[in-house]
């Protein structure tokens, strides 16, 4: 993992941003092909948690991001579970931050898997789906190809129905 | 420093006592407010530096932040350091974005090298060096603000 701050590409607001290793997408034309392997970086522990911890309070940051490799990766268990206990933390300590995460996978695809739609239920914001080269476009807010979208989930402005995700791509 | 003083007082500086690394050993002299324009540093940290040296002056005393194009999607992050600025009595701020249009096709952006629309390395790169917005820096300024320019870096991690 790496952690950069203040980052205004990864997101609305200057933003801290947690660099999760490890992508089982490899999509070609990938941003950062130096975060593919797992152990690249440092290992993220108890320390690197309150650093972290500890740069959100800042009051210019405005939240935290996950990205990558994948953040996302429902087969992978312990990615997973250190994610969910972040995610949390975040929200129960600093509920005044939001989170952004990217994924190379789908928000389908996320909340169809327990490991990763239980991380979703503590995320602000998504911004899902593949590199794809062909829809590739450099003008674009957060995303690099066409087919990714950004979506807002309301559950915490209560508004409940059977989908709390809206696909807010439109207004980016 | 200013336009044209930032190189014609390095010379005379040079003349007088040399090369000194770090002083004058470039061809240009900082703004004795600024942090060096080549000091990689977070935005914020570059305010509560410049912020404490500005309330010296009654002008010349611009603090600007070196932005990347894509801070244009990102209103929120400039309005939080325009806050920033404000907040620690910063009395004249700029956000430089670098503006780069391609002359053979008019692609606007920032390019490295080449268009990345269509491949010409004819381009007209725009950037708020002193004062105003002007024309391509290349030909609008004199030897010392060009290597300045050269030698800025920008405040976001990228």
């Amino acid at each position: 993992m790496a952690i950069t701050q203040p980052d205004i590409n990864n997101g609305l607001g200057c933003r801290v941003t947690l660099w999760v290793t490890g992508c089982p997408n490899h999509c070609p034309g990938c941003h950062n092909p130096e975060t593919w392997d797992k152990l690249a970086g440092k290992v993220f522990n108890e320390k690197a948690k309150s650093e972290l911890l500890e740069l959100l309070k800042k009051p210019y940051i405005k939240g935290l991001t996950l990205s990558g490799g994948e953040p996302m990766d429902f087969n992978d268990s312990d990615k997973c579970s250190v994610l969910l206990d972040l995610a949390k933390t975040v929200k129960t300590e600093l509920p005044e931050k939001d989170i952004w995460v990217f994924s190379g996978f789908t928000l389908r695809e996320l909340l169809s898997h327990p490991s990763t739609s239980i991380i979703l239920d503590y995320v602000d914001n998504l911004v899902d789906g593949r590199f794809e080269q062909n829809l590739a476009d450099k003008s674009l807010a957060f995303r690099g190809s066409k087919n990714q979208k950004i979506y807002h989930n309301y559950t915490y402005e209560s508004i409940t129905g059977p989908d709390n995700w809206v696909d807010k791509t439109e207004f980016y | 420093m200013a336009e044209n003083l930032c190189h014609t007082a390095l010379n005379k500086f040079k003349e007088k006592y040399g090369v000194i690394p770090n002083v004058s050993d470039k061809e240009f002299f900082t703004n004795s407010m600024h942090v060096p324009v080549w000091k990689e540093m977070d935005p914020f940290k570059k305010i509560d530096i410049e912020s404490q040296l500005t309330g010296y002056s009654s002008a010349g005393c611009i603090t600007y932040v070196e932005c990347p194009s894509t801070s244009k999607h990102n209103i929120d992050a400039l309005e939080e350091l325009v806050n920033y600025a404000m907040d620690h009595d910063i009395p004249y701020f700029a956000i430089n974005v670098p503006n780069d249009t391609c002359n053979n096709c008019g692609y606007t952006d920032e390019m490295p090298d080449v268009c990345p629309q269509c491949g010409s390395s004819d381009i007209k790169r725009l950037r708020r060096v002193t004062g105003y917005l002007s024309n391509d820096y290349k030909t609008s300024f004199n030897k010392g603000k060009q290597d300045e320019v050269e030698h800025r870096v920008q405040h976001f991690t990228h």
